[in-house]
């Protein structure tokens, strides 16, 4: 058999299975809604989080400072509003967690 | 700009905002996703994008020309683009190797060597890239293309972002017939990807980041201080680790994609309740086994005749361990796998599962699972010396474990019998999740991210199929 023809016998490309093919199709709409609201609650439980990644931009940048200056801000009001507890009760307890034993 | 950074998060949502505007003008939208692309990859290193457009270039043009040929020329034609393909990413990925096994060759023979070495950076990426380039030229030969794509859509092929530096490798037959209409903005599987990116997320945050941190690193830096239990825990470890590494990119990748409009194929399907090592390819790195069986293996011959289909079997897999990395244990890795796939289908056959017990099952699984792990040893040691002096220190049998702590053994349990979860669990999580309106599904979204960030540990490790 020349190589061509085998080629043509063997290749079937099967189609490959695309994971979300079975998937729920959503509207743009309802989708944006539930990534604006994902972003809201990103916002309010991880400050500390957010903190840590504007500290860790270039220092002496104008950007950079704000940015850091605004991050600090709202972390300390998070803190007020004890909005921080929710990432640090939930790492306590993994520790703990991992711990045991 | 790795996923699970607030880098990328930004980004993400100023794409995504900014594509969806766009979705009644469809070649602007394209624009800016390639455009988006571009920048994603200027992150990695800004010199490459010249590299990434040749690539893109290039195979275009090689495609316009093999479209418009006739067969002898058309045949001179793809096989000078593959060459041209295979070029560069020798030259990027290969060059120092071979001059390395080069040199070492004439120095063993008394000769002198000056050729000098480069110092080459290697291009986050490459090998996807230029797999994606050759399916294009090759799909175009085949005729699995109607017509060649206009340069755009294969700018956006070659570069689009969540696919870019470690795949899925997706064919340019399955990819660019999707950028012939625009995207639907009333179908967008969001709830499908949710789960997908967060699923993602805990399993490279949280899992892989604790057994390379606990188990995996310490063990493999230097295996002579461990006994024969802890290499075992670190072999486990990694298995699980480069499984939920790798998978949780390409889950990401996948949800990503999904929520700008476009389908990815699967890449894993729990690959460690594979029987038998054809099953285990059918099941780790889907795309790029089905590249390597449909751009390689069948053209070298495929199934014709045993011996033949065993020495395609060989250099299919050697070949494919090399596409792993530049060294000589990617290699054996590549070459234990042939080798054990051509044991299966000398001794076992194509069809030995179908009539096998529920023991006899079993009992493949658990001995593929066994193999498959130690070829990891190969994969993941720094050099073949080291993997050998790992595998050597399985003699250490009455060597205390020191690092078999209850909430690894655990995890690690946990992990393997989530490999025996319904093959449809995606669709029943999901099923429940459609149920909450689309902003309890944002909230517990958001929660859940916040979650897995504060339960994983500071800073985030490259995903190790970034280095191939």
């Amino acid at each position: 058999m020349t190589p061509s023809a085998v080629i043509k016998r063997e290749i079937v490309y099967r189609r490959p299975v695309e994971v979300v093919d079975s998937a729920f199709p959503s509207p743009l709409r309802s989708v944006s809604e539930s990534i604006g609201v994902a972003v809201v609650v990103m916002f309010l439980l991880g400050s500390t989080g957010l903190l840590d990644w504007a500290n860790g931009l270039p220092a002496g940048t104008t950007i950079g400072d704000t940015l850091s200056n605004l991050a600090q801000r709202w972390n300390d009001a998070m803190s007020y509003l004890h909005l921080t507890r929710f990432a640090e009760l939930l790492r306590q307890a993994w520790q703990a967690f991992q711990n045991l034993g | 700009m790795l996923f699970p950074t607030v880098n990328f998060g930004i980004f993400f949502i100023l794409v995504f905002a900014a594509a969806w505007l766009l979705a009644d003008k469809h070649n602007w939208r394209l624009i800016l996703l390639t455009s988006a692309s571009y920048v994603f990859y200027a992150f990695w290193d800004w010199r490459f994008c010249f590299l990434l457009f040749f690539s893109s270039v290039a195979n275009w043009w090689f495609g316009e020309l093999i479209y418009k040929s006739e067969a002898n020329a058309r045949q001179k034609l793809v096989a000078a683009a593959v060459t041209v393909d295979l070029v560069v990413l020798g030259f990027f990925k290969y060059y120092n190797f071979f001059l390395s096994s080069f040199n070492l060759t004439l120095e063993h023979l008394g000769a002198r060597h000056d050729i000098p070495y480069l110092d080459l950076v290697l291009p986050v990426g490459i090998s996807f890239f230029t797999f994606h380039a050759i399916s294009y030229v090759v799909d175009i030969y085949r005729k699995k293309l109607d017509r060649p794509a206009p340069l755009l859509h294969m700018l956006l092929y070659i570069s689009f972002f969540p696919q870019l530096v470690a795949g899925p490798i997706v064919r340019a037959s399955h990819f660019l017939p999707q950028l012939e209409h625009p995207a639907d903005p009333n179908d967008i599987r969001a709830t499908r990807a949710y789960l997908l990116i967060l699923g993602g997320m805990f399993k490279k945050v949280v899992v892989s980041s604790f057994l390379a941190t606990s188990v995996v690193e310490p063990v493999f830096f230097d295996p002579g201080s461990f006994g024969a239990r802890d290499l075992l825990l670190a072999v486990y470890g990694y298995a699980l680790q480069i499984y939920c590494d790798f998978s949780a990119y390409t889950d990401i990748a996948i949800g990503v994609a999904a929520l700008l409009g476009y389908r990815f194929p699967e890449n894993f399907d729990q690959p460690y309740r594979a029987i038998g090592f054809r099953d285990f390819w059918r099941r780790w790195h889907i795309s790029l086994s089905s590249w390597l069986r449909d751009y390689l293996y069948i053209p070298l011959g495929g199934n014709t005749g045993d011996w033949r289909r065993y020495k395609n079997l060989m250099i299919t897999m050697l070949l494919g361990g090399l596409w792993h990395g530049a060294a000589w244990n990617f290699a054996i890795w590549g070459g234990i796998h042939g080798g054990l796939l051509v044991v299966e289908h000398r001794f076992l056959g194509e069809h030995w599962t179908e009539s096998a017990t529920l023991w006899v099952k079993a009992l493949g699984t658990f001995i593929t699972f066994q193999l498959v792990c130690l070829t990891w040893i190969f994969f993941r040691a720094v050099d073949l010396h080291h993997a050998l002096s790992f595998i050597g220190g399985f003699s250490r049998l009455s060597a205390a474990s020191t690092l078999a702590a209850p909430f690894t053994l655990i995890l690690i349990s946990v992990l393997l019998a989530a490999q025996f979860l319904p093959t449809d669990r995606m669709a029943i999580l999901e099923r429940y999740a459609i149920r909450m309106p689309p902003i309890a599904q944002g909230a517990v979204a958001g929660a859940l991210m916040i979650a897995i960030f504060s339960i994983g540990p500071t800073g985030i490790a490259p995903f190790i199929y970034f280095q191939f």
